[in-house]
């Protein structure tokens, strides 16, 4: 039985109604203070986005964009390497979500059960990784010894594994998957790969929504790995792309001379103007993917497994 | 299932582990010495003089910093295929991104697979051992370098190391103007208001004052700034030319120092009469803060002072709303290029002996000291400096890589000068910096010109000529007294690094705090029993020591 | 690994890491010694403490309130809308906060005068630093932060609830017996990893909010690494001070992951 979330149950039975009404009340509100409050940075960012930048810095644009130009959208999709970067960055996402998840699920779970050997002690190597690492020049050759320098797989094996996805994911096997239950299959004879492939996985939509998500913001995100271990400019993610890019209208007072002073000064403008906008080109997708998501969370995913 | 999966987990993190340490113990192969080869019938390999510079190909590795604005690859650099052409010598580029600079010049280096020359700043006191010396080898192999070290000696001392070695060539861009830092102010507002240029501070307090309240830009709104700057954002960086560190000058003080490319010159030390000094807590430096507060206090300096960032200043800058303000390079830097021609550049304040002070560059132009270095893995570093030497011993040469192709960049006058050609450029680029640093080496660069190269050029544009005077106006007062640029002790450079970050820190806090809450004698006691607390001894003696060391050098 | 050996030595590129001088704790002692030593770690402790302390609650609020919001759309539109500030970057939250509490033209302080209140330097006065800090990033990350939650929440058995309202449960009943003991163990662990991080304060934000006048509450251990080390002139020394920071990060992990072993029988191990 797919059941709704408590609230659409709760209007066919009375008795209650008036503490909860006032409850939902309440709880709307708090809502719609949290939208606004979120919502009017983010509207900013918008109609900055469009704004004179000297406007935007003097404090002139408040609700409305003013000294409307798309010279910054203009700037950033001149630049080629935009469409080149976006797809660059959908194929390391989403290969490196998918390997990171698999991992993930898979450590997440072994380390929830009890009965796994040295869990504790692979636990306590695991979080010790996360705690110190010898720094870019040791883990440089590493890589450069496995010969991953400019090879997109680096991008997504370096730091596609987080520990802390690790933790979170086994806290939620151990909180929804009751050694009773892995008991009563057990009894039933089902056995270890079975009972994780037909009964921990369908229950574990939540979670692998959640570190879905992770993995695939966080490469999204990524550019450091990129900017050290990839040099061919075609296989350079979004993000290092559009970092270029700021980095490029920003001014410098010596090395430079008087012909260079008229665009030198456009770049300044322009790259105040694309500050804004790059945050919208780059986040866009990820924010709309969101939605998709959004179901998982919502729908109840205990199919009816539980007794007592 | 759960067994092997534990047991599988824990021979990954074994083998991880393990993997990890292995590579991290691979030491890598012994660094080749330079040395002189022959070829089968025993010709060196090198040529001592002409073209071409080796008799048998080769190939050299060269690691550089790609400029920002370059579109296109080493590779195809005129000058490069120009070069291949004629030396011989085949290159291998392996080009860095600016932002990956530092990370990737530190991991190259420890990772004993060198290249054979590395294009690009560098901190030389901490790499010195990866890179050859140079000095023994330049009169065979690169007499230009040799000639033009004779005849700028502040130059080669810059570049050289405590040890007496030189481990780099320099990039030395003259642009013939020892002044890059000045003050203005906006002529239009004093003659709408009738008031002359002000020479001493009080004089500038009336026209500050004057600006603030008697509206001359004429609007009918309070709206005007006297005086404006902005803090630099990395505050262990002090060059910025529009902080108020700036307006020491008006007191007879300077910010001095040799620091490092990232943290700046500025060390907040100065040198008079042969001693070094710390700026901060002479008594002139009293009077400078007192100064500014009461300017602070009435309202005549930009509440957004300590606060605002660069394009905060700017913005303002920009819709003309500052009276009074420093600068390097160009007006327009500021104030756009359409409040430009309201401002006038005029001497600091008289300090209390009459005296104006200015802070020149000690070079006058840019300057990178470690841009060439040839590695100790380079077997051909004759070869290297030969295709140096070929680079720069002729002005051809000079302009072709850096400034590019005739015609392209540049044109040739009817009298002979040299012009740029700033109004149209080929397809592909967008400005004049990504044509100059895409088809020529530019800003990244080894080239090295003096003024005879700079007189080449024509100036014609009414900026660079306002520059240009501002230049002269300027010279009778440059302070002369400096400290030379140069390179110290790695541990002394380290040192110098951790305490000038403290030191910073604490001035610009303690300037901003005096600004704005006022300064008086038990503030300024605390203060200077802070700087004793600091060790600004001995700061001041690894400066004193240097600066001796750099006057006997360069008697 | 290998690599935090560079915090005993004086590390130059060309000597590696087995050829450089081994100089035991002197990069260490350098850096308690400093002047300034004890204002980075209370600078760094006070902000990181005040920022798990007050932002741990919030997600967890938000994740309920969004559990129980009445109408889909609003519940949905809330949901999208709290988690967005998480991807704007550093540069440009930081230039929105400047633009917006600018003494002179910031919105804020335009509104402020209006009052008839004296302009507040919310940027420069150390004071409001590490308030500023704190309360920009909860406005930034608890939307992101609170889908965890959610979706351990959505992960509780439908039926408990029916149960319970059978046995005639009000919603705020409901929260209190169902769904915080659900969402306890994902809460107490994600505890635990952030105490793991409380010598980390970030740098990229701490540096672009620093102003000159804030200096004295705004400089934290990272800022002065990057400022120290900057060019990589100072390998070993900002080693050293890296290796300090995550022994820090790692004895505070294992104290509070045993404290709330003892308290709420579960932890890491």
């Amino acid at each position: 039985m797919d059941c709704g979330k408590g609230g659409n149950v709760m209007s066919l039975r009375t008795g209650k109604g008036k503490e909860d009404t006032f409850f939902d009340i309440i709880v709307a509100i708090i809502a719609i203070i949290a939208l606004i409050v979120t919502l009017y940075p983010l509207y900013f960012i918008v109609i900055a986005s469009i704004s004179d930048p000297n406007a935007v810095l003097l404090g002139d644009v408040i609700l409305l964009p003013k000294g409307i130009n798309f010279v910054g959208y203009k700037y950033i999709f001149e630049e080629q390497k935009i469409w080149l970067g976006y797809r660059n960055t959908i194929f390391y996402t989403v290969v490196g979500t998918l390997f990171g998840v698999t991992v993930t699920l898979l450590a997440g779970y072994a380390l929830s059960r009890k009965d796994l050997i040295g869990r504790n002690v692979i636990m306590k190597i695991m979080v010790f990784t996360m705690f110190f690492n010898g720094g870019l020049i040791p883990t440089y050759m590493v890589v450069s010894s496995l010969n991953l320098v400019n090879n997109p797989l680096v991008l997504i094996i370096l730091g596609s594994v987080w520990v802390y996805n690790i933790i979170i994911t086994r806290t939620f096997f151990q909180s929804t998957l009751p050694e009773e239950m892995r008991e009563a299959a057990f009894i039933d004879g089902c056995g270890n790969l079975r009972f994780f492939i037909s009964i921990a996985i369908p229950l574990s939509k939540a979670i692998v929504a959640v570190i879905s998500l992770f993995y695939a913001v966080g490469h999204w995100n990524s550019y450091f790995n990129a900017l050290i271990y990839i040099t061919k400019k075609e296989l350079h993610p979004l993000q290092l792309i559009l970092r270029e890019l700021l980095i490029q209208g920003q001014s410098l007072v010596t090395n430079m001379d008087s012909s260079e002073m008229e665009s030198l000064i456009e770049r300044e403008r322009i790259a105040q103007a694309i500050k804004y906008g790059v945050i919208i080109v780059s986040t866009l997708p990820v924010i709309i993917a969101y939605p998709l998501l959004q179901k998982y969370f919502v729908k109840g995913v205990m199919i009816g497994s539980i007794k007592g | 299932m759960s067994k092997k999966l534990s047991k599988s987990l824990c021979i990954l993190v074994l083998v991880v582990f393990t993997i990890s340490m292995i590579s991290g113990c691979v030491a890598g192969k012994d660094p080749d010495k330079g040395n002189t080869e022959t070829t089968k019938d025993s010709k060196p390999v090198v040529n001592k003089t002409g073209l071409p510079i080796v008799n048998e190909p080769i190939t050299l590795k060269m690691m550089v910093s790609k400029h920002r604005n370059d579109k296109i690859t080493w590779a195809e650099k005129p000058c490069i295929i120009k070069a291949e052409e004629e030396t011989g010598i085949k290159f291998e580029w392996t080009e860095i991104q600016g932002s990956a600079w530092n990370e990737m010049l530190g991991v190259t280096l420890a990772s004993k697979d060198l290249p054979d020359a590395i294009i690009g700043g560098a901190n030389l006191p901490l790499y010195a051992d990866s890179f050859l010396p140079l000095n023994n080898l330049l009169g065979d192999y690169a007499p230009y370098a040799q000639e033009y070290f004779n005849k700028h000696p502040e130059i080669k001392f810059a570049s050289t190391l405590p040890d007496g070695n030189l481990y780099s060539l320099p990039l030395v861009h003259i642009t013939g103007n020892n002044a890059p830092v000045g003050y203005a102010i906006n002529k239009v507002w004093l003659d709408n208001l009738s008031l002359d240029i002000p020479e001493t501070t009080e004089e500038l307090y009336n026209v500050l004052k004057a600006f603030k309240e008697k509206d001359p830009n004429k609007n009918n709104e309070q709206d005007e700034i006297p005086y404006s700057c902005f803090q630099n954002e990395n505050t262990a960086n002090t060059d910025s030319p529009s902080s108020i560190n700036t307006m020491i000058w008006n007191f007879g003080l300077v910010n001095d120092g040799i620091g490092n490319p990232f943290t700046g010159t500025s060390d907040y030390v100065m040198a008079e009469n042969g001693k070094v000094l710390f700026v901060p807590t002479d008594e002139r430096f009293y009077d400078f803060l007192e100064y500014m507060s009461k300017l602070f206090s009435e309202g005549l300096m930009d509440r957004d002072s300590f606060v605002q960032k660069n394009q905060d200043y700017k913005a303002k800058g920009n819709k003309g709303l500052i009276g009074f303000f420093t600068y390097g390079g160009y007006e327009d830097t500021v104030v756009g290029t359409e409040y430009s021609d309201q401002y006038i550049n005029i001497l600091p304040m008289k300090d209390k002996n009459g005296n104006h002070t200015i802070m020149p560059t000690k070079i006058s132009g840019d300057f990178t000291y470690s841009v060439f270095k040839i590695t100790t893995a380079c077997k051909y570093p004759e070869a290297l400096l030969r295709l140096w030497d070929y680079a720069n011993s002729t002005f051809e040469n000079r302009l072709l890589w850096s400034w590019g192709v005739e015609n392209e960049a540049w044109e040739k006058l009817d009298d002979g000068k040299i012009a740029k050609i700033t109004s149209s450029f080929p397809e592909g680029f967008s400005t004049y910096s990504e044509l100059r640093n895409s088809r020529s080496t530019g800003m990244s660069g080894f080239w090295i010109w003096d003024e005879d190269d700079y007189n080449m050029f024509s100036i014609t544009e009414p900026r660079d000529k306002k520059y240009l005077e501002k230049g002269e106006s300027y010279k009778p007062y440059l302070k002369k007294d400096l400290i030379p640029l140069g390179q110290d002790e790695l541990e002394v450079t380290q040192d110098r690094a951790t305490m000038s970050t403290e030191i910073k820190n604490y001035i610009t806090n303690f300037v901003a705090e005096s600004v704005i809450k006022g300064i008086d004698r038990s503030r300024w006691e605390t203060h200077l029993e802070n700087c004793r607390k600091l060790d600004v001894e001995k700061f001041v003696n690894d400066y004193q020591n240097y600066y001796d060391r750099a006057q006997e050098m360069l008697k | 690994m290998y690599g935090l050996q560079i915090a005993f030595k004086n590390f130059t590129p060309a000597k590696g890491y087995l050829g450089s001088d081994w100089v035991g704790f002197k990069h260490f002692n350098k850096f308690f010694n400093s002047y300034h030593f004890w204002t980075l770690l209370k600078n760094t402790l006070f902000l990181s403490i005040y920022h798990l302390i007050v932002s741990f609650p919030f997600p967890i609020f938000l994740a309920l309130v969004l559990n129980y919001t009445p109408f889909h759309k609003l519940k949905k539109i809330t949901q999208t809308v709290t988690y967005a500030p998480y991807f704007i970057s550093m540069v440009v939250m930081v230039g929105m906060m400047f633009v917006f509490f600018l003494p002179t033209t910031g919105i804020v302080n335009v509104v402020i005068r209006s009052l008839g209140k004296e302009t507040i330097d919310f940027l420069g006065d150390p004071k409001m630093f590490r308030h500023m800090y704190v309360w920009s990033g909860i406005w930034q990350s608890t939307g992101w932060s609170s889908i965890i939650y959610i979706a351990t929440l959505a992960s509780v058995s439908p039926e408990l609830h029916e149960a319970s309202i059978v046995d005639g449960a009000n919603k705020f009943q409901r929260i209190w017996y169902i769904d915080i003991p659900s969402i306890l163990p994902t809460a107490v662990i994600i505890l635990i990893l952030n105490a793991g991080r409380i010598m980390n304060v970030g740098f990229e934000k701490t540096f672009l909010m620093q102003t000159a006048s804030n200096l004295s509450r705004s400089e934290v251990i990272s800022t002065y690494v990057y400022k120290v080390g900057i060019m990589g002139v100072q390998y070993s020394y900002a080693a050293a001070i890296g290796l300090f920071n995550n022994v820090i990060n790692f004895s505070v992990l294992l104290i509070v992951n045993k404290i709330s072993n003892k308290v709420a029988d579960s932890g890491l191990w």
